[in-house]
């Protein structure tokens, strides 16, 4: 005890004994209060712990009622879990190591409610903004794709289309939109009546420019002091020739009138029936009212980017925020025989052979996904394995498997952080199956289909490969609903062409190409459908209103024609019964013409 | 006045029956205490001058001496432990060893400063003690007597005496 200095080994002692009270005491307490710290600051919301106990025999640590406050809505939880658990080894925390064989997460949840909002203090928030400045990478790259987003969606006409088509169906009347002043079939029938009225007259006058009568008078006349002539002498034949002549001239004009008056017979057997050509108008008519309610243009192109566009975006921004999250609070990479430049010497860096600086084998996972009034949550297992301070060290990528199943709905969640080498590549799967469509988040529109009665299927893929990031999914949503037709004119409409939609599929890419550009394609096929239940639906409307348009005009052409047809037919009658008796008249003198012209002494001529 | 209480104790101590060997010892170990850089480095060797029985003042006035000299000498202290980390071959398993012993890389052995400094100090430490010892055992014998009678030191006793009375009365 001669070399030993006791009253420096007691006090020593004690103030050591002191210390580790003091710790066992308050190191919770105080570590708590740091991790709190920690996660506002990467989370930028409130964190709150329920309890955490250390264990410095056993080299624990067990956090229960973890609840982390979703920034982008504050009364809900970003990640709410019930504990988490773990036990560290002893001997690579002598050699400055964090090892844990197996980690247990239970009871993970999200989008829980939350009673307290969980809005950061002013003071912290500030400070949080001033962080999210400095390492806003990706969001730079990701605000140019949202920003040209969120201009075509203000663009988008399709809306206005909405409207006008609830503004055509409310004033949608056959009667109002029948002018009489403006059919054709009417026009048609006074015009015919007309041109056939002039028609009949003109045949009337010319028959009696004819002269028939005095014709006929003068042929019998001729023919009678043809037939007295008996004597040879040379003053009766020459009387008796020019007789003849001019009853030869007669017989020909006979002859002529004749057959004016067939072809007129004719022309009005004919030209009496206007059925065809009022039909024909009438056809024309109901084109031109059919025209009248026809629906504007419906540009339906855009519709699956209105629907799906921002909530596309959002979901991108939170995948893109939390990889990136990963991407900062992975390893800055290290030689294996390092020479690191430092103020005070150099550190020079040997093989590690046994562990790196933090290594979590297993995390074992357990929860539930977002449970609401509308979706039932399905419970999950799985696990993240291999994290890592220094991949390259262990060789392998962080990768995680989560598998859920409740019942029909399933969910498969894979992923591969590997910072092995100098690049990163990270990829995340997810497979969800049989959710309900409120997953999607869509609110309730009259123009949309009951979406969030539909069942979902999603793939979806999001990639982070250094700078480079990608995300895609495939969702596909089926079994909608349909609505209640309204009574209201005004929607039912719109609800018969919803009703139509009973499934769609919706891809959606986003993300930042090889020149750093940013892309942004959201496509669907209920552009298609909502366009095709349009004018499926107007299709039939218009003929609807054809029919209606069709059975009022041909009520008011039929009467219009019938007074015609009487007026005319009449005229028509009395007109071919004159013509015909003088055509009968006519083939008669005609008749005696050529016999008188036949006898004996007549062919001396 | 501070200065005069430290010239005043390197005096005390010089003029002291404290055995030389502790006093020796002490100069040397704190030397190694004042080169080499770290907390948790130089926490090891405080430890071990307070446990053992070695003198505290010339371990602390070794310490505040070699750490100005380690200052200056930085890029040589550097050079010494890059040489000795990199350059010797046949070493590099054993400090792969070290660096995977338990506690061991908390001292920053692995930084070249470090361990140039620890180096250097440990070299030094004999040289050190040795010189130490001949020298105070020298002083004792030659100016001993003569320096407690030296005005100076009697003036410095004085005005140490009466800022202590005044203090007192204050």
């Amino acid at each position: 005890m001669k070399f030993i200095r006791l009253n420096f080994i007691i006090p020593t002692a004690i103030v050591i004994a002191l210390i580790t009270v003091f710790n066992v005491l308050f190191f919770d307490v105080l570590l708590k209060k740091a991790f709190i710290a920690t996660g506002e600051m990467i989370f930028g919301a409130k964190v709150e712990v329920v309890s955490l106990k250390t264990s410095f025999t056993h080299l624990s640590l067990e956090m229960t009622g973890l609840k982390c406050a979703d920034r982008n809505g504050y009364f809900k939880n970003l990640i709410d879990i019930d504990q988490i658990k773990f036990q560290a080894k002893f001997s690579p925390l002598l050699r400055k190591k964090i090892v844990i064989d197996e980690m247990s997460v239970t009871g993970l949840k999200w989008g829980t409610e939350r009673k307290t909002s969980g809005k950061l203090p002013p003071k912290k928030e500030k400070k949080f903004e001033k962080k999210k400045k400095k390492d806003g990478m990706f969001s730079k790259f990701f605000e140019g794709a949202k920003n040209k987003a969120t201009s075509e969606f203000n663009n988008l006409p399709a809306v206005d289309a909405f409207a006008k088509i609830e503004a055509q169906t409310k004033n949608f009347d056959v009667n109002s939109l029948i002018n009489t002043a403006d059919l054709q079939s009417l026009n048609e029938i006074n015009k015919l009546s007309a041109e056939t009225e002039a028609k009949y007259n003109n045949y009337k006058t010319k028959i009696s420019e004819y002269k028939i009568e005095d014709k006929i008078e003068e042929t019998k006349t001729l023919i009678n002091d043809i037939s007295k002539t008996k004597s040879f002498a040379l003053s009766d034949i020459s009387a008796s020739a020019g007789k003849i002549e001019k009853l030869k001239e007669n017989k020909k004009e006979l002859e002529n009138i004749l057959k004016d008056l067939n072809n007129a017979k004719k022309d009005l057997t004919e030209s009496v029936n206007f059925t065809k050509q009022i039909q024909t108008m009438i056809n024309k008519d109901i084109d031109s009212l059919s025209s009248k309610v026809a629906l504007p243009g419906l540009d339906t192109r855009n519709i699956s980017r209105i629907l799906f566009g921002q909530q596309w975006i959002n979901r991108t921004d939170k995948i893109i925020y939390y990889m990136t999250l990963v991407k900062k609070y992975m390893p800055e990479k290290k030689a294996e025989k390092e020479v690191k430049e430092r103020q005070k010497g150099r550190d020079i860096i040997f093989k590690q052979k046994l562990y790196p600086d933090l290594l979590i084998s297993k995390i074992n996972i357990t929860g539930t996904t977002a449970k609401n009034s509308k979706t039932q949550g399905i419970d999950f297992s799985g696990f993240i394995k291999n994290i890592s301070s220094s991949p390259d060290m262990i060789g392998s990528p962080v990768t995680l498997e989560i598998k859920g199943n409740n019942g029909s709905q399933s969910l498969l969640v894979e992923g591969i952080f590997d910072y092995r080498g100098n690049a990163s590549d990270n990829i995340l799967k997810i497979t969800l199956k049989g959710l309900s469509g409120s997953a999607l988040n869509i609110p309730d529109n009259d123009y949309l289909p009951l979406i969030n009665t539909g069942n979902m299927n999603m793939y979806g893929t999001f990639s982070l490969k250094d700078n480079k990031f990608l995300c895609s999914a495939d969702i596909k949503l089926d079994n909608i609903k349909e609505k209640v037709i309204p009574d209201d004119t005004t929607m039912k409409y719109i609800v018969k062409i919803t009703n139509s939609i009973k499934s769609f599929s919706v891809s959606a890419k986003a993300g930042v190409n090889d020149k750093n550009e940013s892309e942004f394609n959201i496509s669907s096929d209920i552009d298609k459908k909502i366009s095709e239940a349009v004018s499926n639906l107007f299709a039939s409307q218009i003929a609807e209103v054809k029919e209606k348009a069709r059975s009022e005009i041909n009520k008011m052409i039929q009467e219009k024609q019938k007074q015609l047809e009487e007026k005319l037919g009449a005229d028509k009658d009395s007109l071919l019964k004159a013509i015909n008796l003088k055509t009968k008249t006519i083939s008669d003198i005609t008749e005696s013409v050529n016999k008188s012209v036949s006898k004996p002494f007549g062919k001396l001529f | 006045m501070f200065v005069l209480k430290i010239f005043k104790k390197i005096i005390n101590l010089l003029q002291s029956d404290i055995s030389p060997d502790q006093i020796a010892w002490g100069f040397a170990l704190g030397a190694i205490l004042g080169l080499v850089p770290g907390i948790f480095m130089k926490t090891l060797l405080f430890i071990v001058i307070m446990i053992f029985r070695v003198n505290l003042g010339s371990a602390f006035l070794a310490a505040a001496l070699f750490a100005i000299i380690g200052l200056a000498i930085d890029p040589l202290l550097d050079k010494i432990g890059y040489v000795v980390l990199v350059n010797f071959d046949f070493l590099n398993s054993f400090y792969t060893w070290l660096y995977n012993l338990p506690v061991v890389p908390f001292t920053k052995f692995n930084n070249t400063v470090v361990m140039g400094s620890l180096i250097t100090g440990i070299v030094l430490m004999v040289p050190n003690g040795i010189i130490a010892k001949k020298m105070l055992v020298y002083y004792r014998k030659n100016y001993k007597e003569k320096v407690a009678n030296l005005k100076i030191i009697k003036f410095i006793d004085a005005i140490l005496g009466i800022t202590t009375v005044i203090n007192k009365t204050k």
